[in-house]
């Protein structure tokens, strides 16, 4: 509430040229915060409890969608780069920050996911024009540790690319249980990759 | 003149108190600026079969929704419900595809028109056996995809149908577009990846799309829109979107706010691996 307060007297401050009417903004403000918070608005900041039930519940809420002020789109965000995981796909995994990539999205199209398998890395690509998607895999051997640090560089020509089953469009991750990748693949279904003992099965395995 | 303007001002003062004192706790966000605030929690997608009531909010994956093809509705449905009697805030997810190869290698079709039968029926179930259904429900999740075989004029019409389902429901609960706008077949424009997520709610659905690429970033960025749910991943994005700072990071605005049962403020992100 206090915050609400402090935001709304900053507000005044703006649309108020005199210190005489914002002083007296000031004080009528602070009476009709009170005036609220003895009506319970202020109290909406709860979340419905359990004992609210239906009566309360057959009202939509929507947080605050409506009231949010317009929002700026001339300004692209640009975080900075994340720091080095060797846990997962570095940036031999992106076009734009490695050779690598780019060779892999210019060959099999955009990379739509990458991550570690049991025994090295996984790619799925969305394909190009007139060319599905693939999943591609990168074995390390288990002593390697360099191969098993995702900032290293993974170059291309020792990846191993797959064509799932359906000749369909884009793969899509889906899930790594144990040694089975589950994939999408685009307008044909879900497969499943067996790493473990390399074959490919049509539909979800439960 | 001046008394007039000084009482043009005080009633503006007064308007400004109280939009600020009523609205902006119930808006919880703070107003837009070019980066978002750092959501505090997230939600996990978690697959159908599974159990794990642990996160502090779960995402129901349902896949397609199927029979032959994924998780079957009676499945989904079930598990929304456990989630949502053991108190926990949940969403449900479903990738509507209009075909699919089962396990036996026979080809399923699936409708627009079957996808909206199968969405009733899943919030007609929840709402009716959920327990909490209007504070602790999120509702319905699409992931909407080019590759899933539905044009982008279709995934429009049902996220619309999925909308007008919605607005008969309870409390907080509304509907999410999990959306991934690049496919082999085809890749979603700006206005097309606008016209299925909608306006703002209550008019169009909550955002929640996938930030894997600079696309999606760019796509999302340029909508209207006043909080979004970043979907990200660890696990399966590319670098540098498999970092969750960058990929929330990356987006405009606010992000998602729901607390659902609790007092404090939730800020939410979608965890997806």
């Amino acid at each position: 509430m206090s915050a609400s307060g402090e935001r709304g007297f900053e507000t005044l401050a703006i649309s108020m040229n005199s210190r005489a009417v914002r002083a007296q903004g000031a004080v009528l403000s602070t009476i009709v915060v009170f005036m609220i918070v003895a009506a319970g608005c202020g109290n909406q900041q709860d979340a419905p409890s359990t004992s609210t039930g239906r009566s309360v519940d057959s009202v939509k809420q929507f947080a605050g969608a409506p009231s949010a002020p317009p929002i700026d789109t001339t300004s692209e965000p640009a975080p900075p780069l994340p720091s080095p995981d060797p846990s997962v796909c570095g940036p031999w995994s992106n076009a734009t920050y490695s050779t690598t990539g780019e060779e892999i999205v210019s060959r099999y199209g955009e990379i739509r996911n990458c991550g570690k398998v049991p025994g090295g890395w996984f790619l799925a690509t969305i394909g190009k024009a007139g060319q599905p998607g693939v999943l591609g895999l990168y074995y390390c051997r288990p002593s390697d540790s360099t191969c098993a640090d995702g900032t290293t560089d993974h170059p291309f020509e020792n990846w191993h690319w797959l064509r799932p089953p359906g000749n369909g469009g884009g793969v899509k991750f889906i899930s790594l249980q144990g040694s089975v990748l589950t994939l999408y693949v685009g307008n044909y279904g879900y497969v499943t990759y067996d790493l473990s003992s390399g074959t490919f099965k049509t539909g979800l395995q439960q | 003149m001046r008394g007039i303007r000084r009482k043009k001002l005080c009633r503006a003062a007064v308007v400004s108190v109280v939009l600020s004192s009523c609205l902006l706790p119930i808006a919880g966000s703070s107003p837009a600026v070019a980066q978002s605030s750092t959501p505090i929690a997230d939600f996990l997608d978690v697959y159908a079969p599974s159990y794990d009531p642990s996160p502090s909010g779960i995402v129901v994956e349902g896949l397609s929704g199927t029979n032959g093809c994924g998780y079957t509705l009676t499945q989904i449905e079930d598990r929304t419900v456990q989630y949502l009697n053991a108190g926990r805030p949940t969403i449900t997810e479903i990738s509507p595809q209009a075909h699919c190869t089962d396990s036996g290698g026979g080809v399923h079709y699936y409708t627009l028109s079957g996808y909206e039968t199968l969405i009733s029926n899943l919030v007609s179930y929840v709402v009716t056996y959920g327990s909490n259904v209007g504070s602790l429900w999120g509702g319905v999740m699409l992931d909407q995809e080019p590759d899933f075989g539905f044009s982008a004029s279709d995934s429009a019409a049902l996220a619309s149908y999925t909308r007008s389902t919605m607005l008969n429901t309870p409390g907080i609960c509304w509907y999410y577009t999990e959306i991934f706008a690049v496919g082999q077949t085809a890749t979603w424009t700006q206005s097309q990846f606008d016209s299925i997520v909608g306006s703002p709610p209550p008019n169009g659905s909550w955002k929640a799309p996938q930030i894997y690429t600079d696309y999606m970033r760019n796509l999302t960025n340029a909508i209207n829109q006043s909080e979004i749910l970043v979907t990200w991943s660890t696990d399966a994005a590319p670098y540098p979107y498999n970092s969750r700072s960058y990929a929330v990071g990356s987006i405009n605005g606010p992000p998602y706010q729901q607390n659902f049962q609790s007092s404090s403020t939730y800020t939410w992100a979608n965890h997806f691996n």
